[in-house]
């Protein structure tokens, strides 16, 4: 379970770019998180995948209190959630290969198990054949493909991702979205960031809506009702 | 036999034609530390850096050869001086020094504590002082003093001034040295050159530390992206530490290999022209298999300074993140 309890982020002294913000997401839960240009989508990713401590308010993360956990602990933590980087954040002295293992070998996987699923994973996202390609060589929706089989290699217990679809043809996309409940069912809580309205309708899950550094969350049951109701 | 496989055509070899931009080799670090300009620079600075210390060591070890020759040369051993004029400063005939060496060595029957001793003959003393006053000179005309080389069993304090009353009672102005004077003064001086090549050597460390610690942090900010990725997939500082000081432990022994070769062949050569010299006195530049051992773990010592330098430098920056 993720529980986020008024909390608050502001970067320096500037204002605060999320105010008392407060949601539980249940294990095996499935958000979109949307919200105009500015909202603080990003910044809440980032409180969310630990890339920030929050400036008040407390983060509670698969049991444990985040706030008050000793910083080498949160290494295990991390390792929990995959996240999908808008900017992709691919390392470009590496090849498809090593990026999406990189995961894996931080987990001290053994080599051969990191190969065999490696392989597999790039195979399913249509990147077979370009294991061996640098990232800087692969199309924007090729290297976006590899940051999400990254994100989605050490099966995280919550996945992140900041517009996964955003360059993605909507074959691919609808694709994607289609692994993402795939790793859903199997447990893992998914929070992603979009825009694209038709991809939210399409999969109809509830919605997290920032507007202005506050959060709305539309509630499971609402959401179950909607699409009884036939709305998606 | 086999039939030969047909040649693929144009187009299937644009088809398996290598990748631009595929990733070459084993994957050596997450980071791309091999991808920052001025790692050559470094290695070259390590390499400098062993070079000095190493010559800086030999010159030590030389320098203790050489004390160590110098001291066990002159254990238990003393000269006695009857000197070329008496105690009013007249000049002792050449009778009178033979009839005091000889009253000096009839003393000795009595003595113990004297083990051996030889009396230098005028031959023995004209080679002496041949190196300050010329081949050339009549050296008959010349006062020369008395001279007796002693060796005894024990070179303590008591012993040496039993034997000085009993010189006194010969002559006034029979000197006894036991060259601890001079001797004293050649070792202090050598142990200050001793300590200098170690200051030397200890400033070559706090250079190399500093330049590794100056390195690292340049690559900290050049890879802050990279590095901030790992952290934020879960890399442990300890991971991320593990990257730069594998990297540091190899360019350092790259570097400090490099720098012992060189320091090698030079002092090769410097002993080469040492030996040609024959001058007994100049430090003997040969090295021990004791020393070349020592030598030889210079690299690995600042190759793991380097390797423990650079952990502690990204422990340390890696507290600025979350």
């Amino acid at each position: 379970m993720i529980k986020f309890d008024h909390v608050g982020l502001r970067y320096g002294i500037g204002p605060e770019i999320l105010s008392d913000i407060s949601f539980v997401l249940e294990p095996g839960s499935f958000h979109f998180l949307t919200g105009p240009s500015g909202a603080g989508k990003t910044s809440l990713m980032k409180l969310m995948y630990l890339g920030r401590q929050p400036t008040r308010g407390m983060v509670h993360m698969f049991g444990n209190i985040i706030n008050t956990m000793p910083r080498n602990s949160l290494a295990a933590i991390r390792q929990s959630i995959g996240v999908v980087f808008q900017d992709f954040r691919l390392l470009q002295h590496m090849s498809a290969f090593d990026n999406v293992a990189l995961p894996l070998r931080i987990k001290s996987v053994p080599e051969a198990q990191i190969k065999k699923d490696v392989n597999e994973l790039l195979e399913w996202v249509g990147l077979g054949d370009h294991v061996d390609a640098l990232p800087n060589t692969l199309s924007g929706g090729q290297q976006q493909r590899v940051a999400i089989a990254r994100a989605v290699i050490t099966r995280p217990k919550l996945l992140l991702a900041d517009e996964p679809t955003g360059n993605l043809d909507d074959d691919i996309g609808i694709r994607l979205l289609n692994l993402f409940e795939q790793l859903n069912k199997m447990g893992t809580t998914l929070v992603i960031a979009t825009h694209d309205e038709h991809l939210i309708d399409r999969f109809g899950h509830p919605r997290m809506m920032l507007d202005d550094g506050q959060l709305s969350i539309e509630k499971q049951d609402s959401w179950l009702r909607k699409k009884l109701e036939g709305v998606f | 036999m086999a039939k030969k496989p047909p040649k693929p055509s144009k187009k299937e070899n644009r088809a398996k034609e290598p990748m631009i931009g595929k990733a070459k080799g084993t994957r050596r670090f997450d980071i791309a530390l091999e991808n920052v300009q001025g790692s050559g620079f470094l290695a070259l600075l390590i390499g400098l850096m062993s070079f000095l210390v190493i010559l800086a060591l030999s010159a030590s070890f030389a320098l203790s050869a050489m004390s160590d020759r110098w001291s066990s040369g002159l254990e238990n051993k003393m000269t006695i001086e009857i000197p070329a004029e008496d105690l009013n400063g007249a000049p002792r005939s050449r009778e009178n020094i033979t009839r005091l060496t000889g009253d000096i060595t009839a003393a000795f029957d009595n003595m113990p504590q004297v083990k051996s001793y030889k009396v230098l003959s005028e031959e023995d003393i004209s080679e002496l002082v041949k190196p300050w006053l010329g081949e050339n000179l009549p050296l008959q005309d010349i006062p020369l003093p008395g001279l007796i080389s002693v060796e005894t069993h024990n070179n303590d304090a008591a012993n040496i001034q039993a034997l000085e009353r009993r010189l006194k009672n010969i002559s006034g102005n029979i000197r006894l040295d036991t060259h601890q004077n001079w001797l004293s003064h050649l070792l202090r001086f050598t142990q200050t050159l001793q300590l200098v090549t170690f200051l030397i050597s200890l400033v070559v460390g706090v250079t190399t530390i500093i330049a590794i610690i100056g390195a690292v942090k340049a690559r900290m900010s050049v890879l802050h992206d990279e590095i901030e990725l790992l952290h934020l997939i879960g890399a442990t500082d300890n991971y991320i530490a593990s990257q730069f000081q594998r990297y540091s432990f190899f360019i350092s022994l790259k570097g400090s290999l490099i720098g012992t070769l060189v320091s090698a062949i030079i002092l090769s050569l410097i002993g080469l022209l040492f030996s040609e010299m024959s001058v007994n006195l100049l430090p003997n530049f040969k090295l021990t298999m004791n020393h070349i051992v020592i030598i030889g773990f210079v690299p690995i010592v600042i190759s793991l300074c380097a390797m423990i330098t650079a952990r502690r430098t990204v422990i340390h920056a890696l507290t600025q993140l979350p």
